[in-house]
């Protein structure tokens, strides 16, 4: 147990009511499943979102479809656009069977992302990325009900970034979480974990 | 499997270009220079470089700065993966460069973080940074915009993570 990650369990309970999730938890959970376990993790809640168009999105945009879930921020200079740029690769390599396929960048920064600075963010990188904001605390809500890490550091002159879990979220078509693509994780690894998600 | 060697083919001559750019410093010398093309609304950019220093005195790199028509500051950062969590921080008191030693600003690691962009950073555009170390001084470099492929192209080898090549080990990291 790395000493970051004894401090998130130790600072689960205390920290809930905190801009402050728990991204190592949530690599245990998946972790806990036994390779012959077909069920799903059963992780998020219900939310009232909207997205980087402005109208309105629930968790049913999860249902019907598998789907890859990545929590960021615009203000990231390396990690979200990195990711932006992976998902697209890894679904336009694997090709129209992929075009089921729906992604989510979920803000972890809402008090600085619009729906506005959202779209033209996501739809100059690709077109089949849908941008989640809303009301700062209702999208908290929704980034703690998925288990995932986040912290507000403050830079010089009153700027701040923003720590946050990194990984890519594998959805089957009820939206449970079915796998976990790391950042940096070799594309025919997270393909394939994609193209699981579709066989399902 | 011909498109993508194709494509590596291209990402190498468009990285050879950019990896040209060299610039000296009394015993300092600088490469690989490149700034990360940004996507519409992002408001801070990656920039990115290699300092070898060849001479006997430890030197540190203490600030760098664009044209105000480019950004509005630039900080030094790094960004660390934490297990499966990105942290980001500035870097308090600049980034050494040991004597004899060479240190990569690159994806994923020390970087300059250009605050407050003027206008999204595109891909072929030229921008002069300049850099200012503690006892070496202050030099402009003339540095390229690039696209995700041809920087992680740029800094193949200098960590295994990221690369269209799917390497995924960490053994081959050789900075120091």
């Amino acid at each position: 147990m790395t000493r970051p990650g004894l401090l998130t369990l130790l600072g689960g309970v205390v920290v809930a009511a905190l801009a402050l999730g728990a991204g190592v938890a949530l690599r245990q959970v998946v972790d806990a499943r036994t390779p012959a376990a077909t069920a799903a993790v059963d992780l998020g809640a219900p939310f009232a979102l909207v997205d980087h168009s402005g109208a309105p999105i629930t968790e049913a945009a999860f249902e019907g479809q598998p789907s890859l879930l990545f929590f960021g921020f615009t203000h990231c200079p390396e990690i979200c656009p990195t990711t932006v740029y992976d998902i697209e690769t890894w679904l336009s390599e694997m090709g129209p069977e992929a075009d089921a396929v729906r992604a989510f960048f979920v803000s972890v920064d809402p008090e600085r992302d619009t729906p506005e600075l959202l779209s033209d963010y996501l739809t100059a990188q690709s077109d089949r990325i849908t941008g989640i904001t809303g009301a700062p605390e209702a999208v908290w809500d929704m980034a703690r009900s998925w288990r995932v890490y986040w912290q507000k550091r403050p830079l010089g002159e009153g700027d701040y970034t923003v720590d946050h879990y990194a990984s890519v979220l594998v959805l089957d078509d009820s939206g449970r979480l079915v796998d976990v693509i790391a950042y940096g994780e070799a594309p025919d690894s997270a393909r394939a974990k994609i193209a699981a998600a579709l066989d399902a | 499997m011909l498109r993508i060697l194709a494509t590596a083919l291209a990402l190498a001559a468009a990285t050879a270009a950019a990896a040209e750019e060299r610039v000296a410093l009394g015993e300092l010398r600088l490469d690989r220079l490149a700034l990360r093309a940004t996507p519409p609304g992002a408001p801070v950019a990656g920039g990115f470089l290699r300092i070898e220093n060849r001479g006997a005195a430890d030197d540190v790199l203490l600030a760098a700065a664009v044209d105000a028509g480019v950004a509005g500051r630039v900080e030094l950062h790094e960004m660390v993966m934490d297990g499966d969590v990105m942290r980001m921080s500035e870097v308090a008191g600049g980034i050494p460069v040991p004597a004899g030693g060479t240190v990569a600003l690159r994806p994923g690691g020390l970087h300059l973080m250009l605050m407050d962009l003027a206008a999204p950073l595109a891909e072929g555009d030229v921008h002069a940074v300049t850099l200012t170390f503690r006892d070496a001084g202050t030099v402009e470099a003339m540095v390229p915009v690039l696209g995700l492929g041809d920087l992680r192209a740029l800094f193949a080898d200098e960590d295994g993570h990221g690369g269209d090549g799917g390497h995924g080990g960490h053994a081959g990291h050789g900075d120091g």
